[in-house]
């Protein structure tokens, strides 16, 4: 049976660097009625960002229901304070100091879900909902018929900035700059969501985003290429594309 | 544009700190809140901040598996001798006085245990023993050669731009106390900034650390109204900010143009800490 949504992802690192030092992470939990996506973006000044945002997807895309994200920070943030604090042992000054200021990272957890008649108890193909939570600079982009819909919470190029708000790694971290969406999808919409190197670039150019989300998922690493090598900015890449099928 | 190049381990951008040592730094800050025998000498300060600041600049290059090598930074001390206050005796690099971040944390003078407090990840503050690198101790003495300085920080200069010509260009950082008793710096100043890189000519940032208790003057955008002619050459010396830098300056609450230049005169402690955050700015890293 052809299923309802299909979604493609891709995480690529900086151009010379090795995938195992990408800082950007994706998680996506699938069930029958509902998709989590999670993609973050670990902060390049910081230790241990990958670790930290490979923490938080998974956290934030193991809980099922939507406004969770407050809740999957807290419950990434304790074990990974702990074992940092514990691996603090014979480490060269520069590390130890790094790892007492603890790591960073933006945060968008996306959830989707299918919309049911609950008369009649099936599916009846009318799309459904959306709800996206974020701390910093992770864009949503909302696609429909070849347009952009929407682009969330940054918009604009100029939007992105070098001082994103991020989720601290400390079980104290502040959490007072959650940011939250609600939508409704149709059959034939995409949503997407991307780090801030790639939302800048399909943000910065007319329908970028549309032709960007348009493509097959096994040509975007060498469209990412052929746009840094034109000046976009040389940072890790996650792009995630879910796409929602016509009945 | 100018001056956007990033910065990567096959791109860094080099830093090159110019101190002054001159004898006149055995005096304190005007208007130091400790006076006599009690308050620090200028040469005290600026070896403490310097020190922080290499500390720093290797925590923003520093990652869990080790430091990466997004700057070289060298010390020139020029006061008795004009010389540089660090360099590499790692295997494997080439000597110069330009030493890449990761040989820097590697090779401190000493570390020093001092007491910090920090945050205990659950609101409150806890005070932690971390183990503080210095790399040189202050040194004062003789006159002020800074035009000697200078032109070894042109050699530098020259030899970093041949091998990186696409990276950003060099950021030269003069902290001085008093007039250059080797000649007159500007003519010296512009030799430098003619040297750079694709990316845009070397940048000179001086700061001139205050005897009196007259309030400094930061950044200015306008040579009217520097108070003396020690003032004029000095702004004259400085390059205007490029737009990232304007960007650290902005975050830092001043006021600032198209034509700001690179320079504070007068400064205290703190306006020291300032000039030295904003001019080790030059871009995002990546």
């Amino acid at each position: 049976m052809k299923g309802w949504v299909t979604v493609d992802t891709l995480v690529l690192p900086k151009m010379g660097q090795d995938p195992t030092q990408c800082e950007d992470a994706v998680a996506v939990r699938t069930t029958e009625r509902a998709v989590v996506v999670a993609v973050a973006d670990g902060a390049t000044e910081a230790a241990y960002s990958r670790a930290w945002a490979q923490e938080l997807v998974q956290a934030a895309s193991n809980l099922e229901e939507a406004g969770k994200l407050v809740e999957a920070v807290r419950q990434a943030q304790v074990p990974f304070s702990t074992r940092l604090e514990a691996s603090q042992t014979d480490l060269p000054w520069y590390v130890a100091q790094k790892a007492q200021q603890g790591a960073y990272a933006a945060l968008l957890r996306l959830r989707v879900k299918k919309h049911i008649d609950l008369d009649a108890g099936e599916e009846i193909g009318r799309g459904g909902a959306w709800h996206a939570e974020a701390v910093g600079d992770v864009t949503l982009f909302h696609l429909r018929a070849s347009r952009l819909l929407r682009a969330w919470p940054n918009a604009l190029p100029s939007d992105f900035g070098t001082r994103p708000d991020l989720i601290h790694s400390g079980a104290a971290g502040s959490l007072d700059r959650v940011q939250q969406l609600h939508g409704a999808w149709q059959p034939g919409d995409s949503l997407c969501l991307g780090t801030d190197a790639i939302a800048a670039h399909l943000l910065a150019g007319a329908d970028r985003a549309v032709r960007f989300a348009a493509r097959p998922r096994g040509d975007w690493a060498t469209v990412i290429g052929k746009a840094r090598a034109e000046g976009m900015k040389n940072d890790d890449v996650a792009f995630v594309r879910l796409t929602f099928e016509q009945p | 544009m100018p001056y956007s190049a990033e910065i990567s381990r096959l791109q860094p951008v080099a830093f090159l700190l110019l101190l002054d040592q001159s004898a006149s730094m055995q005096d304190p800050f005007g208007g130091a809140e400790q006076q006599g025998d009690a308050a620090p000498s200028k040469a005290r300060v600026l070896a403490d901040t310097v020190n922080r600041l290499l500390q720093n600049l290797i925590l923003r290059c520093a990652k869990e598996d080790g430091v990466r090598d997004y700057f070289h930074v060298a010390v020139i001390g020029y006061g008795e001798r004009v010389d540089a206050l660090i360099r590499t005796d790692r295997e494997g690099d080439a000597p110069s006085a330009l030493v890449p971040v990761s040989a820097l944390a590697d090779r401190p003078l000493r570390l020093e245990p001092r007491t910090k407090t920090m945050s205990d990840g659950r609101g409150g503050t806890v005070a932690r023993v971390v183990q503080t690198p210095v790399w040189f101790d202050p040194h004062a003495k003789n006159g002020t050669p800074m035009c000697q300085a200078l032109d070894y920080a042109t050699q530098l200069v020259r030899t970093w731009v041949d091998v990186y010509p696409r990276a950003f260009p060099p950021v030269v950082l003069n902290i001085t106390d008093g007039e250059a008793t080797d000649g007159d710096p500007l003519r010296h100043a512009q030799q430098l900034r003619s040297y750079g890189s694709d990316d845009g000519e070397a940048l000179l940032l001086n700061v001139h650390l205050s005897d009196s208790t007259e309030p400094p003057v930061s950044f200015p955008d306008d040579i009217a109204g520097l108070p003396d002619e020690f003032a004029r050459t000095l702004y004259q010396m400085s390059s205007t900010l490029p737009f990232t830098m304007r960007a650290a300056a902005e975050a830092e609450g001043l006021r600032i143009s198209l034509d700001t230049r690179g320079f504070v005169f007068n400064a205290d402690p703190t306006a020291l800490v300032r000039f030295l955050e904003i001019g080790t700015r030059p871009s995002t890293l990546r």
